[in-house]
């Protein structure tokens, strides 16, 4: 009998409040749409793994290790060691050993491993279309202006105490990018892996409610009815299969750590453009992307255990993520403000399109040409904000690659 | 300089990270803008191509 309530006797108030978190983002999820595929999942790992005894990721339960315990503490380099490969967990300064259970495993084969970002990568590669950048190459800028964001609130993360590595992952929030936002944090700052993770997908799902108050802010009403010509311009077909190889190898040059972001992205690109793997590129953009997505939300809701996750550092990474998102769109304005200064009249750029340098795509571009057509319905800014949208997906990977091969230049 | 760096505070270090990362980011662009300004005027859209291209 003992036996059978043994999970209610493990319930804590802890595990209830977790429990409401999930709910929470299965609720937001449905109801709202607020980035189902991916909320959906982590919501209801973070039930999973809130369950009493946790075993979707101790199947076994906990031995203590006097042996490793002694070991880690006169070798304190060796604790991530134990931790990322030898299935030990530490607690109060005491190594406990255990057999993983499936969303540990998924966790340290596809996380851990970046496995999961990069292949994620090759399907977003496969579903980006790269025409309108080619026909509006100057919005290419836009892409660079918006990573603002990550920089400064990288900055914003080390003035209130956070290490330079883990700032620069929470600074990564405003990659708007997902997989670019795990990657980083997989890398940079394991024990803030799942907070990260949140804040970058729940707040890529509300850049509808973001970004137009930021927007109006630092907008007259006379810049945001600015029209923008667009030419409709054909592309080669040589140009479209050339871009992603000579993106992978440029990136290749300037950033190397970049290349598995870059090149995975611009593989899946290849696929699409070539033009003879139609079948390869319909299944990296659908059986591809929907296979990693769903075992990506499930195993990020896994690290979402209740005695790290319900820290005060939490709240504080969320509301970075939002300071990070601010700023980004906050850098890509301000940018065509300034881009404007130099243009002549009947030539400018409608500001809010540097808005759309984020990598929110295509929800950013769509946002933006809401935002015209309420100020002028005649007013159509959609094919400008998807070139500047293209382009910021390229520059949160270019962004994201700088920072993984700098950050470690400073501390090692 | 990188020295100096590695012995300075976080906040200096992540300044140096800002600037360089900035300035990374708009170089890196600038050379993908220039590589599709090339391409397109070295290869562009010919009306007997495919139906299939954009």
């Amino acid at each position: 009998m003992e036996q059978l309530l043994a999970g209610f006797a493990e319930l804590n108030i802890q595990m209830i409040v977790m429990y409401l978190i999930g709910l929470t983002l299965i609720v937001l999820a449905i109801k709202k749409n607020y980035e189902p595929m991916l909320l959906l999942p982590i919501g209801f790992g973070a039930i999973l793994v809130n369950l009493p005894q946790a075993v979707v990721k101790f199947a076994t339960p906990k031995v203590l290790d006097p042996f490793v315990t002694q070991f880690v503490k006169d070798n304190p380099d060796s604790l991530s060691l134990f931790e990322d490969k030898l299935n030990y967990v530490f607690e109060n300064g005491q190594a406990f050993k255990y057999d993983p259970g499936f969303l540990e495993i998924l966790l340290q084969s596809g996380i851990l491993t970046e496995l999961f970002p990069v292949l994620i990568f090759v399907g977003v590669g496969a579903m980006i279309d790269f025409t309108p950048l080619f026909k509006n190459p100057v919005m290419i800028f836009f892409g660079a202006a918006a990573q603002f964001g990550i920089f400064a609130t990288m900055l914003v993360a080390i003035a209130i105490g956070f290490p330079i590595k883990p700032a620069a992952a929470i600074g990564i929030i405003g990659a708007a990018d997902g997989p670019t936002a795990i990657y980083v944090a997989s890398q940079f700052a394991k024990e803030y892996f799942a907070p990260i993770s949140v804040a970058a997908y729940s707040y890529m799902s509300l850049v509808p409610i973001i970004q137009p108050p930021v927007i109006k802010l630092l907008t007259t009403k006379k810049e945001r009815l600015i029209r923008m010509d667009y030419k409709e311009e054909k592309v080669s077909k040589v140009v479209l299969i050339a871009f992603p190889i000579a993106v992978t190898i440029i990136a290749g040059l300037v950033a190397p750590i970049s290349v598995p972001l870059v090149g995975s992205l611009m593989f899946g690109n290849l696929i699409r453009e070539c033009g003879v793997l139609e079948r390869l590129s319909q299944a990296a953009q659908n059986e591809l992307s929907n296979i990693v997505t769903l075992l990506l939300g499930i195993t990020i809701g896994s690290t979402m255990l209740a005695k790290d996750f319900l820290q005060p550092t939490t709240l504080m990474i969320l509301g970075l993520g939002l300071v990070a998102f601010v700023f980004d769109t906050a850098g890509g304005v301000l940018f065509a403000k300034f881009l404007n200064l130099f243009r002549k009249e009947g030539n400018k750029f409608n500001p809010m399109i540097g808005a759309a340098g984020i990598s929110a795509f295509p929800m950013s571009a769509r946002v933006i040409q809401r935002m015209a057509q309420k100020e002028d319905p005649t007013n159509f800014v959609l094919m400008q904000a998807v070139s500047a949208n293209v382009s910021g997906q390229l520059g949160s990977i270019v962004a994201g690659g700088l920072i993984l091969a700098l950050v470690p230049l400073l501390v090692g | 300089m990188l020295d100096l760096l590695i012995k300075g505070s976080d906040f200096e270090k992540g300044l140096f990270v800002t600037l360089v990362g900035i300035l990374g980011v708009f170089l890196v662009l600038i050379l993908f803008y220039l590589v599709i300004r090339v391409f397109t005027r070295f290869f562009p859209y010919k009306s007997e191509e495919s139906s299939e291209t954009k």
